[in-house]
């Protein structure tokens, strides 16, 4: 989709399925992905757009922007688990009334159970239950083997069997 | 039947969600100029591009001329200017409340220099609204050094009764005659950023997130800030 002359790529955006039209179809379902995956609508917007912004100054060299998109998602929200203050935790920031958007109960709910998982297991749940990502697919979204996300998930489902109980 | 539960809480918790679009920011590019524009079959017809270059020059004139900047729609980020009515200095505006949200007000000559509104972004779910304006010296990711502002106000039933409840310490200033509170580290904000609060009433919350901003010209702004319901 690309070629390169010397050090400088030449882009050809008129041979390119439309960036306008990917952005439109997946831009809900990202932001929504990355709420659960970080507990916090407006700062998974951020990390959304950032995502887009990446993919968009790679649009030209990438082969399945879908996939690409799964992995800079995954990649800015542990980023952001990572680096925020450890001591608060996710329950604590779904309830807050910091928050600039104001979550449905049924998101602090889930936001609180997720909050119980390793940064990772939250990131594979999320993509295993809200995307229906395959195994193989996960693992290129976390940059793991393949066979270190059927047990991030088995322990991830054990937490959550107990979180979500009636 | 714990992968099905998972699905459909997962999917009813974001129903709600219905992020607004920045892709006109993107189309445009971030500060160094790396992407490249937009090819000649996704750009706008000749007419519509010759009436956004004339808005986007009657809008450098108001700012420049320090009149009252509004946005006039709250479905996009169009952006028109209104002699000043009301006010002798300059001040920005979110939209007139549309769907969702409250409109404010901002004086922009409180701002730090270079910085001008980048976005409003409205937002309903569960039992309120918030409308959130972002502030910068260009349309960017916001994960740089700043300055960045993010001012948001958020309306629901009790909300800010129960972030009052929750706050800790000592306010550090009076903001129109609310008590107002500064952090750093809580839930809620990013590293780097800091946050001062103020609540209005029971129901509303005031916010203001930073970041490269210095705190007097953090408390500047604020008191600047009207709400109109």
């Amino acid at each position: 989709m690309s070629s390169a002359t010397g050090r400088e790529t030449v882009t050809d955006h008129t041979a390119l399925p439309g960036f306008p039209a990917f952005y439109d179809a997946r831009l809900e379902r990202t932001v929504r992905q990355v709420s659960l995956m970080v507990g916090s609508v407006a700062v998974a917007e951020d990390i959304a757009h950032d995502a887009m912004v990446q993919i968009y100054e790679r649009w030209d060299a990438i082969d399945d922007p879908g996939a690409y998109l799964y992995r800079c998602a995954a990649n800015g929200a542990l980023r952001w688990l990572r680096s925020r203050d450890r001591s608060s935790t996710l329950d604590d920031e779904a309830g807050s009334p910091r928050l600039t958007v104001v979550p449905a109960v049924e998101f602090v709910e889930m936001a609180d159970a997720l909050g119980r998982l390793t940064d990772r297991q939250r990131i594979a749940v999320v993509l295993r239950y809200y995307e229906d990502l395959s195994e193989t697919e996960i693992a290129a979204a976390l940059d793991c083997r393949t066979g270190t996300v059927g047990p991030l998930l088995t322990r991830a489902r054990a937490v959550l069997r107990k979180e979500l109980a009636p | 039947m714990i992968e099905q539960l998972l699905r459909d809480r997962m999917e009813a918790a974001v129903t709600d969600i219905r992020p607004a679009s920045r892709l006109d920011e993107i189309l445009a590019g971030p500060p160094g100029g790396t992407v490249p524009p937009p090819s000649p079959s996704r750009q706008p017809p000749r007419r519509i591009t010759l009436l956004a270059v004339a808005a986007a020059l009657v809008a450098v004139a108001a700012f420049t001329a320090g009149w009252l900047v509004r946005s006039a729609d709250r479905d996009t980020t169009r952006i028109e200017n209104q002699p000043a009515t009301t006010t002798a200095a300059g001040s920005t505006s979110t939209a007139e409340r549309a769907r969702v949200g409250t409109q404010l007000t901002v004086l922009t000559s409180t701002l730090p220099k270079g910085v001008r509104l980048i976005d409003e972004t409205p937002t309903s779910g569960g039992d309120g609204f918030s409308t959130t304006l972002r502030f910068a010296a260009e349309p960017g990711t916001f994960t740089g050094s700043g300055p960045y502002l993010r001012i948001s106000v958020t309306h629901a039933d009790g909300f800010a009764t129960q972030w009052a409840e929750r706050s800790t310490g000592d306010p550090v200033a009076q903001v129109q005659g609310h008590d107002a509170w500064r952090s750093d580290d809580g839930p809620g904000i990013q590293p780097g950023w800091t946050s001062l609060s103020w609540a209005t009433g029971p129901d509303e919350l005031v916010e203001i997130q930073s970041k490269g901003v210095a705190d007097d010209t953090v408390l500047a702004i604020a008191r600047s800030v009207q709400i109109h319901p």
